[in-house]
């Protein structure tokens, strides 16, 4: 199944035969957004387009952000044709993701869904009459970290902990995936080393039926879907690796595991949501691990007004030694 | 001799319904026992597995013997196919293209229908609950075709027979 088909396949019929007369290029679609009775909302190639009701792609200009024209609506009844898609029939199998507001599909896609939360002794129990739904179209993007990786090696046969830290769809995930594929098949000399990864949203290797649709290299053992706190845990105990991965670090727990995880003598690549190094310096989770000097490497992203993506690379003492494209 | 040859074949013959009927009877039986058994792993499949719908139905059908077995790889192949229906359709579809000639009656081809229409949706509670009623549904259908079986079983062989003798008395 190539990437439109897997992307295809979320939709109701109605819905995909409009994309198919939009004749998209599914390459460049990051992001699709049902709102029921809104107009269906698409990041295209870093711009924002909508569906008119003839399947036509149009951008939305400022002028157009109150009215668009001719748009089409999503009606209730296709989001939750959609929804039976994502959920492949089975919400029951996805309780645990739909308390968490997000289910992660067939190629690594990330489906969020709003609606009404049905709470139940303070917790989510989940969320029913679920009318918006996002689509973030999963991209692998092989060798766009290849020549940032010498800066990330600390000698022949380490790397430096490094975090990687943006706003939200500029691309970590995806250097993430790269990096790991990098280090674990080796690159330029290097040798390969084992990577652990604790997948959580699998949106890393996109496993399905627990093997990686993603290349994550020839060294790399997945910990598909389970907590970041409990998976670094099982990967040192289970699969003794040089090197762990994991997105998206946003809790004290997530630290402590970190922290547990760098004493026993691993390495880790991790990424976090962030506008700005102070940002992340005033993140309480985060200043411990600032304080212990655990990371030596940081990788900041951003997308300028094109859609391109620029990095930057720090050292431990915030000196710039590198800015790049990828 | 050729009107002897004549009356045995129709005694034959309505031996053979009386059987055919009798036999059918047991064929229910053993439908209804393999049945008990799909709907038995699939409930272990999503509860220790946590599973989704289509794969459950792949994972059980190497485990049970037809006409099951291509009932649940047909209906698995319908769900990934993602054709837009939903899944209560699906389900009655296989129903009829795979089980319509199981030898089940139609009251309970109609209770296995009505199982579908409350799976695939709602919390994994709600579906184990969803087989166990149906395990119980399915117990007093065997329950009642037992004492069929008993009741009539040999009733139909020995009309059969009968009837065979009368039909012999009747055109001689």
């Amino acid at each position: 199944m190539d990437r439109a088909d897997s992307v295809l396949n979320l939709f109701s019929v109605t819905l995909r035969e409009m994309f198919v007369a939009a004749d998209i290029n599914f390459e460049k679609l990051m992001e699709i957004r049902l709102r029921s009775g809104q107009p269906l909302l698409l990041m295209y190639d870093g711009r924002e387009y909508y569906l008119s009701q003839k399947g036509e792609m149009m951008l939305c200009t400022h002028q157009e952000s109150v009215t668009l024209t001719n748009p089409y609506l999503i009606r209730q009844k296709e989001i939750q044709e959609t929804l039976s898609y994502v959920s492949k029939y089975s919400m029951y199998a996805f309780e645990e993701e739909i308390r968490q507001g997000y289910i992660t599909v067939y190629g690594g896609h990330r489906v969020g869904i709003c609606g009404q939360a049905v709470m139940e002794e303070g917790k989510v129990k989940t969320i029913r009459y679920v009318s918006f739904i996002n689509i973030r179209i999963a991209h692998q993007v092989r060798k766009c970290s290849d020549h940032i990786m010498k800066y990330l090696y600390r000698e022949r046969e380490a790397v430096y902990n490094t975090l990687i830290l943006s706003p939200p769809m500029c691309g970590k995930t995806t250097l993430l995936r790269d990096i790991i594929r990098n280090i674990s098949n080796g690159i330029s000399g290097r040798e390969g080393m084992n990577v652990g990864l604790a997948d959580e949203r699998s949106e890393i290797a996109a496993a399905y039926r627990g093997i990686p649709q993603n290349d994550v290299g020839i060294r790399t053992d997945v910990l598909d879907a389970m907590p970041k706190t409990y998976g670094i845990m099982m990967l040192i105990r289970t699969m003794s690796p040089r090197v762990i991965a994991v997105d998206e670090i946003g809790s004290d727990a997530d630290a402590r595991a970190i922290l547990y995880g760098v004493h026993c003598g691993c390495r880790f690549i991790g990424t976090i949501h962030g506008d700005s190094v102070e940002e992340i310096r005033n993140k309480e989770y985060m200043k411990l691990m600032l304080e212990e000097g655990i990371f030596q490497r940081f990788i900041i992203m951003r997308r300028n007004d094109k859609g391109e993506r620029r990095v930057q690379i720090y050292n431990e003492r915030w000196e710039n030694i590198k800015e790049a494209m990828v | 001799m050729v009107k002897l040859l004549g009356a045995l074949l129709v005694i034959l013959a309505g031996t053979g319904i009386g059987f055919k009927a009798s036999d059918n009877l047991c064929q229910q039986q053993d439908m209804l026992k393999k049945l008990k058994k799909m709907i038995i792993l699939l409930r272990g499949e999503i509860k220790y597995n946590n599973t989704y719908i289509s794969q459950a139905f792949e994972n059980v059908s190497d485990k049970i013997a037809a006409p099951y077995k291509g009932f649940l790889l047909y209906l698995a192949a319908r769900l990934d196919e993602n054709c837009g229906k939903p899944f209560s359709q699906l389900w009655r579809e296989a129903v009829e293209v795979k089980l319509k000639d199981c030898g089940l009656v139609k009251h309970q081809l109609q209770k296995i229908c009505e199982l579908g229409d409350i799976l695939g949706f709602l919390d994994k509670e709600m579906q184990l609950a969803a087989f166990d009623l149906f395990t119980e549904q399915l117990e007093a259908m065997l329950e009642e075709n037992s004492l069929k079986m008993k009741d009539n079983s040999r009733l139909y062989k020995c009309l059969g027979f009968m009837g065979g003798i009368l039909v012999v008395l009747v055109i001689t």
